[in-house]
C-alpha cells in the first residue's frame, strides 16, 4: 500500500512542470496514445520523475484493483468512516447487503480488471515460418470488436501495429522488408462496451526472400 | 474515443444530476473508489475519510469533475477515474496534513540524523586516518569516472523517448520487467529484457568507440 507519509508518492516529489492531464495519463495507461502524442508523453515521463511516479502509482492501483467478485465481499465500513459517509448529502450511496447480489455488471470494471480473457490466435502457429503457404495472421473474433495487431522483433521493439475490424491481416510487405528473423505477434481486441482482451504472444519466423 | 458508461451517461444527462442517478453511479464505482482511497491513505479511518471526500468532490458543482471525462474520453472511464480519484485523495491528504517532502518523513529524518552523527564523529580512534582506504579513488580515476558519467548521460539523452523511459523505469525507478511490460505495452517481460540488453549493448559499443573500453568491460 502506498504511504504518502513516507514520501513515496508524488506528494513527496515536487515537479517543477505543469502536471500532466488526467486524460493524458489515463490514455497512456490504456495504450491509446499514438504517434506524436505518445512520443511527447514518453519524453515528458522520461524527463520528469514526479510525473513518472504518478503514472506508476496509478498503474499499480489499477493492477491491484479487486475483481468484481471480491468487490461484493467488501463488508468493512468502520463506525468512524460510516459516520463520515453519513454526514454527506449522498448518504444512500453505499449498497445495502441485499443489493449487492443484484449489482449491475459493470462493463467498465471488466475493462480495467478483467482482462484475463484471451483471443484465440489461429495462424501462424507458434514458431511457424511465414512463406508461400501462410501469408496472413488470423484469430478468432469477438462480436463487434475492433482489433490491434502488434508485431515485435527479437529485441522487443514493436515493428508493426495494425488496427482493423477484420480478424485476418495479410502479411505486410513492410515486415518482409525488415528482413529475415524471428518475430512475435499478439492481438488486442477492443469490445464495443469499452472492455478489452488480449491474446498471448506467439513467435513466428520470416525467412530470407 | 471510448463510449460513456451507461451510469455516467445517465448521471450527466441531468442538470443538475438526480440523486437516483448519483446513487447508481456511486453504487457502480464504490469498490473502485474505496480501493483508490485505501491505496493512498494510512489506516481504515483515513481511508474512509478520503473516500467521503472523494464522493463529495466528484458530486460537487453538478459533477463538474466527472463531466471533464465526457469531453475527452480517450481512455476507459475506470482508468481515468483511478487517476482523478488518486489526485483528489492526494490533494485531500495535503490539505489535511500538509505537503510532505522526503526530508520530512520520519525515516528520512532518522537517516539524516544518523548521517550527521557519523559525519561529526569526533571520538573516533586517532589512527583511523592512517588506515589505507582501498575503495578510495585516485584523482585520475575520479576524472575518468566523471567523464564516463557525462558520456553515459549524453548517450541516454540521445536515445528515443520510449527507450529513455524504458531505462528510467528499470534503473531509476526500479520497476520489474513484468511491470514495465504492462506499462509500456511490450508483449512480455522477455521483450523488455531483450530491448534493455540491446540498448545497453548499443551504448557500450558507442562508449567503446569513444575510448571507454576498459571502463565498460
Amino acid at each position: 500500500m502506498e504511504k504518502v507519509i513516507e514520501g513515496s508518492s508524488t506528494a513527496g516529489v515536487v515537479s517543477e512542470q505543469e502536471p500532466l492531464s488526467s486524460g493524458d495519463i489515463a490514455a497512456f495507461l490504456d495504450g491509446r496514445l499514438r504517434g506524436e502524442d505518445l512520443a511527447r508523453l514518453e519524453s515528458r515521463l522520461a524527463d520528469d520523475p514526479a510525473a513518472r511516479q504518478e503514472v506508476i502509482k496509478a498503474s499499480r492501483i489499477i493492477a491491484s484493483a479487486p475483481h468484481r467478485d471480491q468487490q461484493r465481499r467488501i463488508h468493512w465500513i468502520p463506525v468512524a468512516g460510516l459516520a463520515a459517509v453519513a454526514a454527506l448529502a449522498f448518504v444512500a450511496i453505499r449498497p445495502r447487503n441485499d443489493q449487492r447480489d443484484s449489482l449491475p455488471r459493470s462493463t467498465e470494471r471488466q475493462g480495467v480488471i478483467e482482462e484475463s480473457g484471451s483471443i484465440g490466435l489461429i495462424v501462424p502457429v507458434n514458431g511457424q515460418s511465414l512463406g508461400e503457404e501462410t501469408r496472413s495472421f488470423a484469430w478468432h473474433g469477438i462480436e463487434g470488436a475492433t482489433y490491434r495487431l502488434f508485431i515485435s522483433d527479437a529485441t522487443g521493439r514493436t515493428v508493426l501495429r495494425r488496427s482493423t475490424s477484420d480478424t485476418v491481416v495479410a502479411l505486410p510487405d513492410a515486415l518482409l522488408e525488415k528482413g529475415a528473423g524471428t518475430y512475435y505477434w499478439s492481438v488486442d481486441a477492443l469490445a464495443p462496451d469499452g472492455s478489452s482482451v488480449t491474446s498471448g504472444v506467439r513467435e513466428f519466423v520470416v525467412g530470407a526472400r | 474515443m471510448a463510449e460513456l458508461p451507461r451510469t455516467l451517461e445517465n448521471l450527466l444527462r441531468g442538470e443538475p444530476p438526480s440523486d437516483e442517478a448519483w446513487a447508481a453511479f456511486a453504487r457502480e464505482y464504490t469498490a473502485l473508489l474505496l480501493h483508490v482511497a485505501r491505496s493512498v491513505a494510512r489506516g481504515t479511518d483515513e481511508a474512509m475519510d478520503a473516500y467521503a471526500y472523494l464522493l463529495e468532490h466528484l458530486s460537487a458543482d453538478g459533477c463538474r469533475r466527472l463531466r471533464a471525462y465526457s469531453s475527452d474520453p480517450r481512455s476507459k472511464f475506470t482508468t481515468w477515474l483511478v487517476v482523478v480519484a488518486r489526485r483528489i485523495c492526494i490533494d485531500h491528504h495535503r490539505a489535511k496534513y500538509g505537503r510532505l517532502r522526503n526530508q520530512e518523513s520520519s525515516t528520512e529524518r532518522d537517516r539524516l540524523v544518523l548521517r550527521r552523527r557519523l559525519e561529526n564523529l569526533d571520538d573516533a580512534p586517532a589512527f583511523a586516518d592512517s588506515i589505507p582506504d582501498d575503495s578510495a579513488t585516485s584523482p585520475v580515476t575520479a576524472v575518468e569516472n566523471a567523464e564516463l558519467t557525462n558520456e553515459l548521460k549524453a548517450l541516454r539523452a540521445s536515445l528515443a523517448p520510449a527507450d529513455r523511459l524504458l531505462l528510467n523505469l528499470r534503473f531509476d525507478d526500479g520497476l520489474s520487467a513484468a511491470e514495465i511490460a504492462v506499462l509500456l505495452r511490450y508483449s512480455s517481460q522477455f521483450h523488455v529484457y531483450r530491448r534493455i540488453n540491446s540498448l545497453l549493448a548499443e551504448m557500450k559499443a558507442r562508449l567503446n568507440a569513444r575510448g571507454f573500453e576498459s571502463a565498460v568491460s
